[in-house]
């Protein structure tokens, strides 16, 4: 047992050597990237590239806009959702991605 | 050699320091009538200053024969100093490589130790020239000179640097094991497979064009909410 945890965290200290290795570390796993003009993605990785062009699976996409009423000028905040199942995301619009949670 | 500042006394015939000609050291600058400040220490009497490929080399006017140099190597920091706030002479300012003597300095001795200075624990050095005109030109021989020294150590971190990626090909995906199984199994495996040794732009656009391909796919999308989007 101790040689396996020994093991595990060598493994794991090899492979984090960059902040990109997080993002390798997250293929075939569902993340949440935050994109801008408010936009959410959560979706499975299959691939990415430096620039964080990704391609994402099993996609739920959120969309939120403010609306001013016209009559009592109230803000309204609205989410829009949808699913796709299948989606290539450019990387210049990324703005945050959140690796699953490791269980050790 | 010893690292940071030390004494000079190699006096050539003509007055000027000997240089280590057979390593290929070469003297880029001279300046009369030019002080260094060590430390926290009043400037010294003026002299003549130095500048070869690879140190920084001071001799006194009033004390023949002596002087101070200091390689590039050990200069960590060079700027131009105008701020009469910070010194009240325009000046090249130097950081130096020192021996370790937080100690000594806490104690506010400085390096001077029963009036003998110890010239290995000076980490800041100033240059005064007759004509502050003149510094800007001796802030670029500096920076040349400094590139003429590259510091060894600095190598490894560019290594690690953020942009260098070992594992990231230039311009490469890095994919998954498992297949991207969606609706159309046949579509998305004929997609994948274009992604693998694809690099740049041209792996961009064709993927832009597979999506355009592809437009309906998106058509199928269920919407959980009435409300229509704004078209972003």
């Amino acid at each position: 047992m101790a040689a396996a945890a020994a093991a595990a965290a060598a493994e794991e200290e090899i492979a984090v050597k960059e902040p990109l290795d997080l993002i390798r570390l997250s293929l075939d796993e569902r993340i949440y990237v935050k994109l801008r003009s408010d936009r959410e993605l959560r979706g499975k990785l299959h691939a990415y590239d430096q620039h964080l062009n990704m391609i994402l699976g099993d996609v739920e996409e959120i969309v939120t806009t403010v609306e001013i009423d016209d009559e009592t000028y109230e803000e309204i905040v609205r989410t829009t959702k949808r699913t796709i199942p299948f989606l290539f995301v450019r990387g210049d619009g990324v703005i945050l991605v959140s690796p699953p949670l490791r269980t050790a | 050699m010893a690292p940071g500042l030390q004494r000079f006394t190699d006096i050539a015939g003509d007055g000027g320091p000997r240089l280590d000609a057979a390593s290929g050291e070469e003297l880029l600058r001279m300046d009369r009538a030019a002080s260094v400040a060590l430390g926290r220490r009043a400037p010294e009497p003026p002299g003549t200053l130095f500048v070869t490929t690879r140190r920084v080399i001071w001799l006194s006017e009033t004390e023949k024969g002596q002087g101070y140099a200091v390689d590039f190597l050990a200069i960590t920091l060079h700027a131009v100093s105008r701020d009469l706030e910070a010194y009240p002479s325009p000046c090249i300012y130097t950081q130096i490589d020192a021996e370790d003597g937080s100690d000594e300095e806490a104690g506010g001795s400085d390096f001077e130790a029963n009036g003998d200075l110890q010239l290995a624990k000076v980490s800041e050095m100033r240059i005064i020239l007759s004509d502050p005109g003149q510094l800007d030109a001796l802030f670029d021989v500096f920076c040349h000179c400094a590139e003429l020294n590259p510091d060894p150590n600095a190598v490894r971190n560019e290594e690690n640097g953020w942009s260098g990626g070992e594992n990231m090909a230039e311009g490469g995906w890095i994919h998954g094991d498992e297949d991207m199984i969606d609706g159309n199994d046949l579509e998305a495996h004929m997609f994948f497979t274009n992604l693998i040794g694809q690099n740049g732009l041209h792996d961009l656009g064709r993927s832009v064009r597979e999506l355009q391909i592809d437009d309906q796919r998106f058509e199928d999308a269920e919407e959980e909410d009435e409300i229509q989007e704004n078209g972003h």
